[in-house]
């Protein structure tokens, strides 16, 4: 079947630039340029996957509300921001609002299409969860599935964005192994500096430590980046 | 840093206007004093009147003014004998009419009564010498005559020799003469002689008179004693000289006038001491009170000038000095006038008193004058009143008094002035400067808060606190205090420009590179895919710029000191330098590392972000084939130190390099992305963990230290 997906932009340029590629990715694509004209067309139809833009027209925050409301709607449906914005505040906004992930307009649109094509990797797997286990990756308490985009640690999914998971993926698929920010920053198909992966990692701490007070697995090496670190004890 | 000419000093300066209280004092207490001079003259002037007619009319006061009608005064012939201030021992010395001496008078050539012979001055001259002591007239004659000449043992005659003469009307009015002419030198007494012929015969021997001839070196002193009752207004004296005790012939008489002509005879004023009692009797308290005739001559005198205020007497008894004038009465003394404590006044010549107040009462018209002591520095306050009797102007009266009352009194009031005027321009000065003092204090506070306000970099640290005055300070606080925070609101929007320009421009950017992308995914013949990807690069380069000009700012977001945790700074730093040996394999890095540090507490993530920059920075300038060497020693601080060969930074840039958007040194810029951001965060991490930051060139040789210190266990948050 062909998703649809729902693309929430004011900035004409951008949204027809978009929703060309999508198109061409075979992608059914409806361009909405203001959040009245989404909800409108939302309450009529919910579309597959929801590509908004923060900042609408006049509305600041239009993004926010829109995302809530749709939040309202589906517990399900994948929405990602793609925002001009990209300070951490913004970001853990984005998050906290119920986005499974959050892009900077940076972003080139093959890297746009491979995370909605994750998204919706993601939302097959879990329809069908008898699916295969080609990728997935097991280091001691952790669990990566990459198809499934589901990541656990001891057993208990850990609820991360795909930035996130895909860093985690990164880091554990090569055990002992440093990975440098600039390579932590292609894996995961970000554009973004070293700040912003020192607080990603961070919050990806946060997250374990959350289920497990004593994880400790992601070690900083001080002027190379971070490693996964495996405790065969634990 | 304290000023040099401050609040308080000037505010000193000011006060010194105060002084013009004290100064307005003092002249204000000169028309005071000027006040005192002419109530004590007007007083004077109207007591000398009332004291003129107690006398007038007062019975039985003879001032000889029928003696002198229409008669001139001829020292010569009118005479006077002045008040002797001792007793009188009849011995032919003078030494106890020390009183008197000043009026003795000389008679030689030109008094010449008769001449017989030849005569020179040297043959015969005299000084008499009249005085009044108790009932008695005094007489004191220093003869100068070349041969002494005796009376005969047993001779009758007293004029065969030299002799004195004296002729006088007796009180009732009838003509006596006495000759003096003793047989030897020592007691001698006077013989009434006849008054018709040359007076050659005496009659009888006068027993009531006394006198005592002495010789001496030039002729002899006779000294006579003579009952005021044998003596009235007209009296005269001569000197017959005989030289040859042979013929005993006189070669020249010479006199007062002539003692053998009763009509020729001159006056004679003798001090009154009836008119004297008359004036103890007046109660003329701290005054002199004088008498004289209408030529001027002292007739009585009472009490004394010294030692008293005058007419201020009462007014200073009654009217003690208060104590503040005691206290400052040294100062006073040395700029107001002292008074004489010893004041001495005594008329040149009682025979002729003078004075512009006396000329003026003898013609009729009381007068008060000031003249200066004669014989000490006082000033004397004289009033003259003309005094009639019996409707004729027969003398004058004269009170004088010292100015020293007024003096006394008008220092005290001076200083009692001053003394006030000064307490109060003290107090003045006192009010002044404290007010300066606390205004300035208030003004130390406002300058401290307000450099505290920003930081070396001009960028405001806090707000100011508004203080709490209710005058102009308080409102320059407060102005600063919206100042401040209009430049810190101003600040904000400049560092925050950074990230809206990025902001801004990530639409556009946005825009280009998702058009590039939609075509760089159509099939494009090659020329075109080449000058795509060059666009696509290009486009990269300016998203990665706008990443950059925003990450200060991201980066002051993540930096929470509730993060910070305790950390080994030399295990970060080793690791650090270990990355950049795998990132810039071109380079080489020398590390030296002091262990012993305690732990510092802080984000070891932004200490390590910090070395990146640092260390990016010193690898882009350093000169090729040169070590970049990082040294972390212990120096009280942690101290960092990133040291390259390469080129050196001027003064400039030393103080700025560490701003935002600066980017300070010549060198090629791989990526074109510089934009001086590395530095700016490098600072803001160190200033984060209370540290500072500094750029020197280095002594060595060409190159550049960065110098980074940062405090020890700085506790910004409890960690667990």
């Amino acid at each position: 079947m062909t998703y649809q997906i729902a693309l929430v932009e004011d900035e004409s340029a951008i949204r027809e630039n978009y929703a060309d590629v999508l198109r061409r990715q075979g992608y059914r694509v409806r361009a909405f340029g203001s959040r009245e004209e989404a909800q409108r067309a939302f309450d009529t139809r919910l579309p597959d996957l929801a590509v908004i833009d923060i900042g609408l027209a006049d509305e600041i925050d239009g993004g926010y509300a829109l995302c809530q409301w749709l939040r309202s709607r589906s517990q399900s449906l994948p929405i990602i921001f793609l925002s001009a914005r990209d300070s951490d505040f913004d970001v853990v906004s984005g998050l906290r609002m119920g986005a499974d992930d959050y892009l900077t307009k940076d972003i080139s649109l093959p890297h746009l299409l491979a995370r909605i094509a994750a998204l919706f990797r993601r939302m097959e797997v879990m329809k069908n969860p008898a699916d295969g286990n080609d990728e997935i990756i097991e280091r001691g308490n952790l669990r990566i599935d990459a198809r499934r985009v589901d990541c656990r640690w001891q057993e208990t999914s850990i609820n991360l964005t795909l930035t996130e998971f895909w860093m985690v993926h990164s880091l554990a698929k090569r055990t002992g192994h440093v990975k440098s920010r600039g390579q932590l920053m292609q894996e995961s198909n970000m554009v973004v500096d070293d700040t912003t992966i020192t607080s990603h990692i961070k919050r990806i701490r946060k997250k374990f430590e959350a289920v497990d007070p004593a994880f400790n697995c992601i070690e900083t090496v001080y002027g190379m980046g971070y490693r996964w670190h495996q405790e065969e004890a634990s | 840093m304290k000023p040099s000419f401050g609040l308080k000093s000037q505010a000193l300066v000011v006060s010194l206007i105060l002084l013009l209280v004290p100064a307005a004092g003092y002249f204000e207490s000169l028309q005071y004093r000027h006040g005192l001079s002419e109530i004590q003259q007007r007083q004077l002037l109207h007591r000398v009147h009332g004291t003129a007619s107690a006398l007038e009319s007062a019975k039985g006061i003879d001032l000889g003014v029928d003696l002198l009608a229409g008669h001139t005064l001829n020292p010569t012939h009118d005479l006077y004998a002045c008040m002797l201030s001792e007793s009188i021992t009849l011995d032919g010395r003078n030494n106890d009419w020390q009183a008197c001496n000043t009026l003795s008078r000389h008679y030689g050539k030109n008094n010449i009564i008769n001449v017989y012979q030849h005569y020179t001055e040297d043959t015969l001259n005299f000084l008499l010498t009249l005085g009044r002591r108790d009932e008695s007239l005094y007489l004191f004659l220093q003869v100068i005559d070349n041969s002494v000449v005796y009376r005969e043992v047993g001779s009758l005659s007293v004029h065969r020799n030299d002799h004195i003469q004296l002729a006088t009307m007796d009180p009732s009015g009838v003509y006596h003469r006495y000759t003096i002419a003793p047989m030897q030198p020592g007691p001698a007494n006077a013989f009434l002689v006849t008054s018709i012929d040359d007076g050659s015969r005496a009659l009888r021997e006068e027993p009531q008179i006394k006198a005592m001839w002495l010789p001496t070196q030039q002729g002899y002193n006779v000294e006579a004693r003579i009952p005021l009752s044998l003596v009235s207004n007209r009296f005269a004296v001569s000197v017959t000289d005989v030289d040859n005790a042979t013929t005993r012939e006189p070669i020249v008489t010479i006199g007062t006038a002539s003692t053998s002509d009763p009509a020729a005879l001159g006056t004679l004023l003798i001090p009154s001491d009836t008119l004297r009692q008359k004036l103890a009797q007046l109660d003329v308290r701290y005054t002199r009170l004088s008498v004289i005739d209408s030529n001027g001559r002292l007739v009585a005198h009472y009490g004394d000038i010294a030692g008293a205020g005058g007419i201020w007497q009462e007014m200073l008894d009654d009217h003690p000095p208060g104590w503040l004038t005691r206290v400052l009465s040294p100062v006073f003394a040395l700029f107001l006038p002292k008074p004489d404590a010893h004041p001495v006044d005594r008329p040149r010549d009682p025979a002729h008193i003078t004075g512009t107040d006396i000329a003026s009462a003898l013609s009729g018209a009381g007068k008060v004058i000031q003249r200066p002591a004669s014989d000490s520095g006082a000033t004397i306050v004289s009033a003259s009143w003309p005094l009639r009797v019996d409707g004729d102007l027969a003398g004058a009266v004269i009170l004088e008094q010292t100015t020293n009352g007024a003096i006394v009194l008008g220092n005290r009031f001076t200083a009692r002035v001053m003394a006030e005027a000064i307490v109060i321009a003290l107090l003045g000065a006192l009010a002044i400067v404290g007010f300066a003092g606390a205004t300035s204090r208030k003004l130390r506070r406002l300058r401290t808060n307000l450099e505290s306000a920003t930081d070396p970099q001009g960028r405001v640290r806090n707000t100011l606190p508004a203080l709490a005055a209710a005058d102009e300070v308080g409102e320059l606080s407060n102005s600063f205090a919206r100042v401040t925070a209009r430049l810190n609101q101003y600040n904000r929007y400049l560092e925050d420009m950074a990230r809206q320009l990025s902001h801004e421009l990530r639409t556009p950017v946005t825009v280009i590179r998702s058009s590039l992308d939609n075509l760089s995914m159509h099939s494009l013949d090659d020329p075109s895919r080449v000058y795509v990807e060059r666009a696509q690069e290009g486009v990269q380069r300016l998203s990665t710029i706008l990443t950059n000009m925003s990450e200060a700012t991201r980066l002051e977001e993540t930096m929470n000191p509730a993060d910070a945790e305790f950390f080994d700074l030399a295990d970060v730093v080793t690791g650090c330098v270990e990355g950049y040996r795998l990132a810039y394999p071109g380079h080489a890095f020398e590390l030296s590392i002091e262990h012993d540090f305690d732990k510092l507490n802080g984000l070891p993530d932004l200490i390590a972000q910090m070395l990146d920059k640092l260390v990016a920075n010193a690898v882009e300038f350093a000169s090729a084939g040169t070590p970049v060497k990082i040294r972390l020693t212990h120096e009280r601080d942690a101290v960092l130190r990133v040291i390259n060969n390469g080129p050196t930074l001027s003064n400039k840039a030393q103080a700025r390099m560490f701003d935002a958007m600066i980017s300070v040194r010549k060198g090629q810029q791989e990526d074109g992305s510089h934009l001086g951001l590395g530095l700016y965060i490098a600072r803001i991490i160190a200033e984060f963990h209370g540290g500072t930051i500094a750029a020197y060139n280095r002594e060595d040789t060409e190159g550049v230290i960065v110098t980074v210190r940062l405090p020890i266990m700085r506790i910004t948050a409890t960690t667990a």
